[in-house]
């Protein structure tokens, strides 16, 4: 269960998303936004692979990567040991009905001029999967799937609450039996009460046709919930990746640890027993120059000379788990 | 002012515009501004809800220590209910306009006596409770909140509540000292009580 799937429906391979930035009036590139910066990892069949970072560390640029929706500047994307990396848009056809995304924002994703069947079975259509009444009877059946009533098909998205909205979500999402579903923080939106019923009905519908998921989200307790892999990314490169009991129990990365420590539980802390909380000093650093060697170093507690000038290599320093860290090298002893 | 809320290099910042400073240390002026006039009472609107966890571990800080140093009485509104462990002494449960529950922070995590509480508690997922590899699920609040123009008669919780009777569903519970500085708006909080407790 912990180590890497033995079997891989998706793999990425050192991914690189920079962008360009431009000034003047020939447009010369003046610099570079290096937003997702070599990573790699893969996820299995029924498997869900979260992952975590704060706003800015290149986690959602990550997955408009690897759903093609932007084109990554180098590294490789697999899918059913398909690369896919430069296929035309023509050619990644075939392919997107296997790969299917759901927003962050309900609101903002769902056309407002189409009625809510119409934006369900437009996959359907768009595929000639289905045809007029079939159409209808297939998009009844996503919506009884996500817990909306067939009779409701014909309202349009304002008239659905946030909730709701992102059931529309899924469900247009579900209608080409995609194997993995990319989620760009597709609870966040919502209200505590809200969100627990959009999680339930993510790992009842997983469960019930073997989906796959790359759940990317900042809340780490949510993450835990619903992830059986855990990438930590920090500043668009990978710090730490393992099953979620490692990670959550033992994690080996100073990043990963202080970002533990700084969620509130909810619950107060009990007579007399203190937390010990790591509070990071400082701001994440900028995409555009981060600091060189380590990009953790400028926050980093146990920061030492090597730190600065080498970045850390990304190795599995125990069966499954991966880590870029200088204290974590083969050789750097057990100090941890 | 500046250095009070410990904004790094503050000489220099004081020239800087908004646009120039990060969300954590916009805050930090914020925080500043509003207490640059001594205030008795601080009132915190979600003061920490966009900025990263990390962000918001030294904002919540920086709030306790000015609170002790300055003697300052905080009113920290949030949906957070990690925050509300973390920060709070005492805690106001609000649904649909009204309060619901009035305890110290330590009784209400203890012993929540409104149906509401209890339910935001169990859904929310708890860091480091879902580590076996069972699936777990979350418990959830049928339905959502009412919108304020339609309110249902009698309690406004009724109708998505596990404990709702007749009475509620046509009279509006009193909010009613439960114990001891414990004030609870609910019919039945003895038979919620009695359930024991929800985690």
């Amino acid at each position: 269960m912990s180590a890497a799937p033995a079997e891989k429906l998706l793999e990425v391979e050192d991914l690189k998303m920079h962008f360009a930035i431009r000034r003047g009036v020939f447009s010369r590139t003046v610099g570079q936004v290096l937003a997702v910066d070599g990573i790699s990892f893969s996820i299995g069949p029924g498997e869900t692979l979260g992952l975590v970072g704060e706003s800015g560390c290149g986690k959602s640029t990550a997955g408009k990567a690897i759903l093609k929706l932007i084109e990554p500047t180098a590294g490789r994307i697999r899918l059913h040991g398909h690369d896919i990396t430069d296929l035309s848009p023509a050619e990644m056809r075939p392919h997107r009905r296997e790969l299917q995304v759901i927003f962050q924002d309900p609101y903002s994703s769902l056309n407002p001029r189409l009625s809510a069947g119409a934006i369900v079975g437009e996959p359907l259509t768009n595929y000639g999967i289905a045809k007029g009444s079939e159409v209808e009877d297939r998009v009844a059946g996503l919506f009884k799937r996500v817990g909306l009533r067939p009779e409701q098909m014909r309202r349009y998205p304002h008239e659905f609450s946030g909730g709701q909205r992102q059931r529309l979500g899924i469900a247009r999402a579900l209608a080409l039996n995609p194997h993995l579903i990319i989620g760009d923080e597709p609870v966040s939106a919502l209200d505590v009460s809200v969100q627990a019923q959009v999680i339930n009905l993510l790992m009842d519908l997983q469960e019930e046709y073997g989906l796959s998921y790359l759940f990317i989200a900042h809340d780490l307790a949510v993450v835990e919930h619903i992830s059986h892999r855990v990438a930590v990314m920090y500043l668009g490169k990978i710090v730490e990746l393992t099953d979620k009991r490692s990670l959550f129990v033992e994690p080996l990365h100073p990043y990963t640890e202080a970002l533990l420590s700084a969620v509130p539980q909810p619950e107060p802390p009990k007579a007399g027993a203190t937390r010990a909380r790591i509070i990071l000093s400082g701001d994440v650093p900028s995409p555009i120059n981060p600091p060189a060697g380590c990009r953790f170093h400028t926050r980093c507690p146990y920061v030492f000379a090597r730190c600065k000038v080498e970045a850390p290599a990304f190795q599995q320093v125990k069966p499954g788990h991966w880590v870029a860290c200088h204290l974590r090298e083969s050789g750097a002893g057990s100090q941890g | 002012m500046l250095t009070l809320v410990r904004i790094p290099e503050a000489e220099r910042r004081i020239r800087q515009y908004p646009h120039h400073l990060s969300g954590g240390m916009r805050q930090r002026v914020m925080i500043a501004m509003a207490l640059s006039c001594n205030p008795k009472v601080l009132i915190a609107d979600e003061p920490t809800t966009a900025l990263d966890v990390t962000i918001q571990a030294q904002i919540l800080n920086l709030m306790h220590e000015l609170k002790q140093q300055l003697g300052t009485a905080v009113i920290l509104i949030t949906h957070d209910l990690g925050v509300v462990a973390e920060t709070a002494q005492r805690v106001v449960v609000m649904y649909a306009g009204r309060k619901v529950e009035e305890a110290p922070v330590d009784e209400l995590f203890a012993a929540p006596l409104h149906p509401y509480t209890r339910g935001l508690m169990a859904s929310v997922p708890r860091l480091g409770a879902a580590l076996d590899d069972q699936r777990h699920r979350l418990t959830e609040i049928p339905g959502m909140v009412p919108s304020l123009r339609s309110m249902p008669q009698g309690c406004s919780f009724a109708p998505r509540c596990g404990f709702a009777t007749e009475r509620c569903r046509s009279d509006f519970p009193p909010l009613e000292t439960a114990r001891r500085g414990h004030a609870v708006a609910c019919w039945n909080w003895q038979s919620v009580l009695a359930e024991g407790h929800p985690t």
